[in-house]
């Protein structure tokens, strides 16, 4: 009886088990139905922010289109003020409109802002387009735009939204004029205020007074071409909106998933479960263009280089090392053999940015001259550094760093790659903070120019005055100086080619490659591009 | 665990049923008196937990500088650090922490704006559904792989079923993972893997999990087995005429199962562990894959919380564990009592 009993007992734990998988089933397809937004969308001109959710007045297309798009990470809410990159900006651009829109060519065009005028260098006055509205039907107007810019540039709004509000802190202030204008003035003269501030999305006021940045969080609303049904950290689901002043959507739902391992996102694709898929690993490459994938590389103005410290004397203060640098790296063969040809090697700056010259090309590879450089400047026989470096950020980043080492140790440059951690070193270091330095001779610098999209996004970084200085040619600070009071566009631009050229005669880095992210797609996603951080998905169609 | 006790434990046991009813009521005591000793281990646990945490995460970096970027200005830093109190000396906001987190507040999340805890328990069914399955695949697989490999060992195929869970246990499960999403996904498309879609999807995050710790609890299994079918009682069972089936199942199987149940209750926390990797290859919406980008984008408030729960879950399950033994094994009931 006893065993019989004992039996029993492990019948009971069994069924218990089963009892307890069953249940939390249930409880997680509760939990996944609660993550929709009660009422996140509205029939355009409904003038209340709870109004019914129907998202469409136009005929219901025969048959809905969708699009799941797998994200190596989604953007932590539906707030989107919380970063400059990647990946809020994929998910943000189709749900949020700001006052100005930096296009493809790099420059700046009207979006929620028909026009806007430079009253004086620090005084800007922005005309806000007519007859546009929320998706939940409250009106875009001179008082929408200063109550978002009161929110921002609050004592609150500066700590909590500070990736986006770094961008244009120098605004003191915003204020209507009437109800379709709106007057911006600046600390100092910026003559790129509408490109800084093409990040600022414009959120609808009384939904947002109503719900707070807490509520706003799961279910955003704004001006784009489709609203929010769902945001969580796992899953955001978005549906077509006609009522934008943008293109109407052929694709009636977007779905963007987080799925975080890179093989597992390929894998996905492979499996039919998503039709596009972010940051490829370059090592997929070959693979999903066997299996009839479309491969693209996104980002613009985004670039990789190793940062060289002239300012503390030996062989990185003479020009001429810096010069031999550049030359002993073939960054051609690197993008052809770690990004599969996708990317543009060794030169600042990258294709789409403002100041981007055909003409000015990247340091020929040419270890003879390096090591003639080298020779000119007393170092014939090379030298020993150290570089500190991050790794993981973006495609092959570490193989990148490491081919270079070896070109650099063919003209004799041995350098050694310390590997530190972003957050707990590198920020520190590179900002100067609480004393912190570098302890090499060189570090890993990458950047992307969002929103400024403008070749002279690093140059605050390699200008005498930055934080932590390691660079300082006065020729090209004065460049500086002129190319940021500039407010014509035709004289700046030529400043800023002034600037460039200075800057490849007298290198502060050894410039690698253009960072992109690798994307793959499947053959019947039409008219999918990425560019600086903006899908438009009002522009892609699904064929067949 | 002699030869007599053995005996004594498999068939007198059963015959002296009688004696087992002062020892049931005094189980439930011992059972309260363990639960109200192991929650004052727990409330030690927890802060030990969280302050170990707490100073760790303050080495990894300043959030200020990782909220605000590479364009920041001492005064933007300046304002995020005094914002989130980040500018008090560690010590002051230590304690502060330490004040909410008794009241079960966490703080707000850095990058989402919502409760830590909240958003913790909100991926916690996730969690909970996958490690359970993978527990409830544990337990089946020792019932009758673990079993049949044990029982008899010598036969040339459990000899060869055996050679093949030890190579298994080299395999690490992200690649038995990645492995069952290509065949089962990628090339035949039966079964789906990301996120939470059905009762289909939770087939192959669920396996993935299980294989963490599958290898070795089919080897213990089997070994237990096999001791327990050479012990004297199983001899005198057989003697007294029992058929195999009544031996294996009445007297080996539930002392070989004992070792079984430890091993998974006290590997539930490597089980956890093993989740950061399935939730993240699965897209599974659990605290793994949560706690992942929590740490990745440095968001102390949800890292805390997420580790918070996660230690109360491995001690909750431990706890049980512990619980169960003397419900298993009667002999353990009357040393307790």
């Amino acid at each position: 009886m006893g065993t019989r009993r004992r039996t029993t007992t492990w019948m009971v734990l069994l069924a218990a088990f089963a009892m307890v998988v069953a249940a939390c089933s249930s409880s997680t397809d509760d939990t996944t139905t609660t993550t929709v937004a009660p009422t996140t969308t509205a029939a355009p001109g409904t003038p209340t922010t709870t109004a019914a959710p129907t998202t469409t007045a136009a005929p219901a297309p025969a048959e809905p289109t969708s699009l799941s798009i797998a994200m190596g990470i989604l953007p932590p809410s539906g707030v989107p003020w919380t970063g400059a990159g990647s990946p809020g900006q994929y998910v943000w651009s189709n749900i949020f409109d700001a006052l100005t829109y930096v296009s493809p060519d790099g420059t700046v065009t009207p979006a929620l802002a028909s026009s806007w005028t430079n009253v004086d260098p620090t005084t800007w006055d922005f005309t806000i387009a007519d007859g546009r509205e929320f998706s939940n039907g409250e009106a875009i107007d001179a008082d929408a735009v200063v109550a978002t810019f009161a929110v921002l540039l609050s004592e609150d709004g500066r700590a909590t939204f500070s990736a986006s509000v770094t961008n244009y802190a120098f605004i003191d202030s915003v204020t209507k004029v009437d109800d379709t204008t709106v007057r911006m003035v600046t600390a100092t003269p910026q003559v790129l205020l509408p490109n800084a501030i093409s990040l600022a999305y414009i959120v609808p006021p009384a939904y947002y007074a109503e719900v707070g940045a807490e509520g706003f969080a799961t279910a955003p609303i704004g001006s784009g071409p489709y609203t929010s049904t769902s945001f969580s950290d796992q899953k955001v689901e978005l549906v077509a909106w006609d009522g934008s002043w943008r293109n109407d959507p052929s694709i009636d739902t977007l779905e963007f998933l987080n799925i975080n391992d890179p093989a597992a996102r390929v894998q996905a694709l492979q499996s039919g479960q998503v039709d596009v898929a972010q940051s490829i690993s370059p090592d997929q490459l070959d693979v999903l263009a066997a299996d009839g994938f479309t491969l693209f590389s996104g980002g613009r103005g985004s670039a990789m280089s190793l940062a060289l410290i002239a300012n503390d004397g030996g062989p990185l203060a003479s020009k001429e090392v810096r010069q031999a640098l550049n030359h002993a790296v073939d960054k051609q063969t690197i993008v052809d053999a770690l990004l599969a040809g996708l990317a543009t090697g060794g030169v600042w700056a990258t294709p789409g940015v403002n100041g981007f010259s055909e003409a000015r090309e990247p340091y020929p590879y040419d270890p003879d001259l390096a090591k003639e450089l080298l020779a000119t400047a007393g170092f014939a026989d090379g030298f020993d550094m150290v570089a500190e470096i991050t790794v993981g950020s973006f495609p092959a980043d570490a193989d990148i760093y490491e081919a270079m080492k070896g070109y650099l140790a063919d003209i004799g440059v041995n350098i050694e790659l310390k590997q530190i951690d972003f957050g707990g070193d590198w920020l520190p270091k590179f900002l100067g903070r609480d004393g912190a330095d570098w302890d090499g001779d060189a570090f890993g610098l990458s950047w992307n120019s969002a929103p400024l999209i403008d070749a002279i996004r690093p140059f605050g970084f390699f200008s005498c005055g930055w934080l932590n200085e390691f660079f300082c040619d006065e020729a090209a600070e004065a460049l500086i100086g002129e190319v940021n009071g500039a407010f014509d566009v035709a004289t700046r631009n030529a400043l800023l080619e002034d600037l460039l050229a200075v800057t490849y005669d007298n290198p502060s880095a050894l410039w690698l490659v253009e960072t992109v992210e690798l994307w793959a797609h499947d053959a019947a996603v039409q008219g999918f591009s990425v560019d600086a951080f903006n899908i438009r998905f009002e522009d892609v169609t699904l064929s067949g | 665990m002699t030869a007599s006790s053995d005996v004594e434990q498999s068939v007198p046991a059963s015959e002296e049923a009688g004696a087992d009813l002062p020892t049931e009521v005094s189980y439930w005591r011992y059972a309260l008196r363990q639960i109200g000793y192991r929650l004052g281990q727990l409330i030690i646990l927890l802060i030990g937990v969280t302050t170990l945490l707490f100073f760790l995460l303050r080495l990894t970096g300043d959030p200020a500088l990782i909220l605000v970027g590479d364009l920041a200005s001492e005064e933007a830093i300046a304002q995020v650090r005094s914002f989130y109190g980040l500018d008090r000396p560690i010590i002051v906001q230590y304690f502060l922490f330490l004040g909410q987190a008794v009241q079960l507040n966490f703080g707000t999340s850095l990058q989402s704006f919502r409760p830590a805890l909240e958003l913790v328990l909100e991926h916690l069914p996730a969690t909970l559904v996958l490690a359970a399955a993978a527990v409830s695949i544990n337990i089946s697989a020792a019932f009758t792989f673990g079993v049949w490999l044990g029982y008899r060992p010598e036969r040339p195929e459990r000899r060869v079923g055996l050679i093949a869970v030890l190579i298994s246990q080299g395999i690490p499960g992200f690649v038995v993972g990645l492995i069952l999403i290509q065949f089962f996904a990628v090339k035949w498309g039966v079964l789906p893997s990301i996120g939470i879609d059905g009762p289909k999807s939770l087939i192959l995050p669920a396996i993935t999990l299980a294989s963490f710790l599958l290898p070795r609890v089919l080897r213990l299994t089997a070994s237990n087995v096999d001791q327990a079918m050479r012990r004297d009682y199983v001899r005198t069972a057989r003697a007294s005429g029992a058929r195999s089936g009544t031996v294996l199942r009445r007297h080996a199987m539930p002392n070989a199962m004992i070792g079984t149940v430890a091993l998974i209750g006290v590997q539930f926390g490597f089980l956890l562990s093993g989740s950061l990797i399935t939730e993240s290859l699965f897209a599974w919406p659990g605290i793994g894959l949560l706690l992942i980008e929590a740490v990745r984008g440095l968001d102390y408030p949800v890292v805390q919380a997420s580790v918070a729960v996660i230690a109360v879950l491995v001690f909750v399950v431990n706890m049980i564990t512990d619980l169960l033994f003397p419900l298993i094994d009667p002999r353990l009931r009357s040393q307790r009592a």
